[in-house]
């Protein structure tokens, strides 16, 4: 038997598998891919964080130079239900929590709880560079993990990515390198990334904010394959409309409501799923 | 405002381009036919026999994407002088046609129908195309389905969509639940190592639920390329292309006292 240089299995010599050979899982682990494609996509985001270093022209001024804070700080919770077509109903919670360095650094972590398994599913850290020499611009990384003990897997993904925000609208593009844990191994670390299979698939959302009512209201539609727990396959997009209320300088409000669909990228789509969450944002 | 014109122009030409090519529907980017609608159609549609006459030592042959286009496939008919005599029938692992038209799913029958053999094919997603489901259900019948052959219980299950739906799998899992072979074999079209599209939680319930049940082979097709991943147990092989232009492969399946092997050939 042959081991690929990226960990795979492939055929021996003679086409033969016999299937006593296979009733483990491949102990080859796998690194980092390195197709060109996925280069010449990380070049792209280093070239943009570059060129927005020095400010050009066309990444245009920040708008609002808010948050003279030292320190902001934002808890988020929300209770939400999903509805999957194939893996059935269940009711979530999410919380998570930000913390923001004068308006440059930012470091946001947070997790969701599954009601129908009993389990917390999602747990991430996002750290972020923002507004890069006062550019529309921020450079965040993302350490997402995504636990399934009742399956005894786990998926954990590092995301290097861009965010450019507008007050009108956003666009967020990067790549999620994704490492598929098929035997439960330290499902818990998010950090694990010596798994059975690792892959890389485009990170992506772009929206627009409408605001409502004297700005007190904005209704946010959104276009995307990811939210902040979860990273999904390049052609599972989904559309997102979020509809959020300041009640006070310090509270906000929001409901979200997503339509996923089960793969456009080979022209056979469907629907999916749909999740609905309510949630409050506190400014501490 | 230039500059906007020209963009406009540049995003008409494009979708007039994409629309009016014949080879990628793109409607399905919004919506297709529906598994469970596809589901749902079973009850109403042939079932597929078992294999008769099946020994415990025999073989069987596994391709997919054959991409039959303009009613006709370069090397299919070939296929046939391939054949072993051990060989007792055919998977195809979807994308039968290339976009789901009624005469190239009348090729395809008539080229399999030649080869002696049982064949057992099931629905990929080019299969949609054009409203194909309709063409497909009409002359190849059920997208899944499972039929026994010797000691092995195959099972075709409908992935065109990128997800089985609720109703498939609750069917699978009764199936899974009640199957009393000692070996089983399930083919379908989407590749469940393939990040390109289907939400990786399904993937991983399915992969879940194959090693609870004992599966011992689970062909895929779509992505016309070659791989052997054996994940807890479960040998996960992806089908090469057997395609009209370009490489015409195949597998062949041998079942020898209660082992399985198999050998990648092409023509």
């Amino acid at each position: 038997m042959i081991t690929h240089p990226e960990g795979c299995m492939v055929h021996d010599e003679t086409n033969q598998w016999s299937l006593l050979e296979s009733n483990v899982v491949s102990n080859h682990k796998c690194h980092l891919p390195t197709s060109v494609n996925h280069w010449l996509l990380i070049g792209l985001i280093c070239a943009l964080t570059l060129l927005s270093w020095n400010g050009p022209a066309w990444a245009g001024p920040v708008e609002n130079t808010e948050s003279k804070t030292f320190i902001a700080k934002q808890l988020t919770f929300a209770a939400g239900f999903e509805s999957n077509r194939t893996l059935g109903d269940h009711w979530a919670l999410r919380g998570s929590y930000q913390l923001e360095s004068q308006g440059k650094y930012r470091v946001q972590t947070g997790l969701s709880y599954n009601q129908a398994t009993g389990y917390i599913n999602a747990l991430f850290i996002d750290l972020g560079y923002e507004k890069i020499n006062n550019s529309r611009y921020s450079f965040r990384i993302k350490f997402l993990g995504n636990q399934y003990p009742e399956y005894n897997k786990a998926v954990n993904s590092i995301i290097p990515y861009m965010h450019w925000d507008k007050s009108s609208c956003f666009i967020e593009a990067g790549l999620n390198f994704r490492f598929i844990n098929y035997t439960g191994e330290q499902m818990w670390n998010i950090f694990y990334y010596e798994t059975d299979l690792a892959e890389s698939i485009p990170y992506y959302q772009f929206g627009l904010r409408i605001p409502l009512q004297n700005s007190c209201s904005t209704l946010t539609a959104a276009f995307k394959n990811c939210d902040e727990m979860y990273a999904g396959n390049l052609g599972a997009y989904r559309f997102h409309f979020n509809y959020s209320r300041e009640i006070n300088e310090h509270i906000t409000v929001y409901g979200t409501l997503d339509y996923w669909q089960s793969g456009g990228i080979v022209m056979a789509n469907t629907y999916y799923k749909t999740t609905f969450y309510a949630g409050i944002e506190v400014k501490l | 405002m230039k500059k906007q014109i020209v963009l406009l122009i540049l995003i008409i030409a494009c979708a007039v381009l994409t629309v009016s090519c014949d080879k990628v529907d793109i409607t399905g980017f919004v919506d297709s036919s529906d598994v469970d609608d596809r589901f749902e159609a079973c009850p109403s549609l042939p079932n597929k026999p078992d294999v008769e006459g099946v020994s415990a030592d025999f073989s069987f042959i596994v391709i997919s994407d054959p991409h039959v286009y303009h009613g006709s496939h370069s090397k299919l008919a070939a296929l046939k002088d391939q054949l072993l005599p051990s060989d007792q029938f055919i998977l195809i692992c979807g994308d039968v046609t290339q976009c789901g038209y009624k005469e190239d799913y009348h090729a395809f029958y008539n080229y399999l129908n030649g080869f002696g053999i049982p064949y057992y094919p099931t629905i990929g997603n080019h299969d949609l195309y054009f409203e194909g489901w309709r063409n497909y259900r009409d002359i190849l019948g059920r997208p899944c389905y499972t039929f026994t052959a010797g000691p092995a219980r195959l099972i075709a299950l409908d992935s065109a969509n990128g997800t089985l739906g609720g109703k498939q799998l609750n069917w699978l899992k009764q199936i899974l639940k009640s199957k009393t072979e000692p070996l089983c074999f399930v083919f379908t079209h989407f590749d469940f190592f393939n990040p390109g599209f289907t939400d990786f939680e399904e993937n991983l319930m399915l992969m879940s639920l194959f090693e609870n049940n004992n599966i011992n082979y689970v062909f895929m097709g779509h992505t016309h390329e070659y791989h052997h991943k054996p994940v807890n147990g479960v040998n996960y092989v992806s089908v090469p292309g057997f395609e009209d232009e370009g490489a015409k492969n195949y597998l062949q399946v041998r079942v020898n006292g209660g082992k399985v092997t198999f050998e990648k050939l092409s023509i």
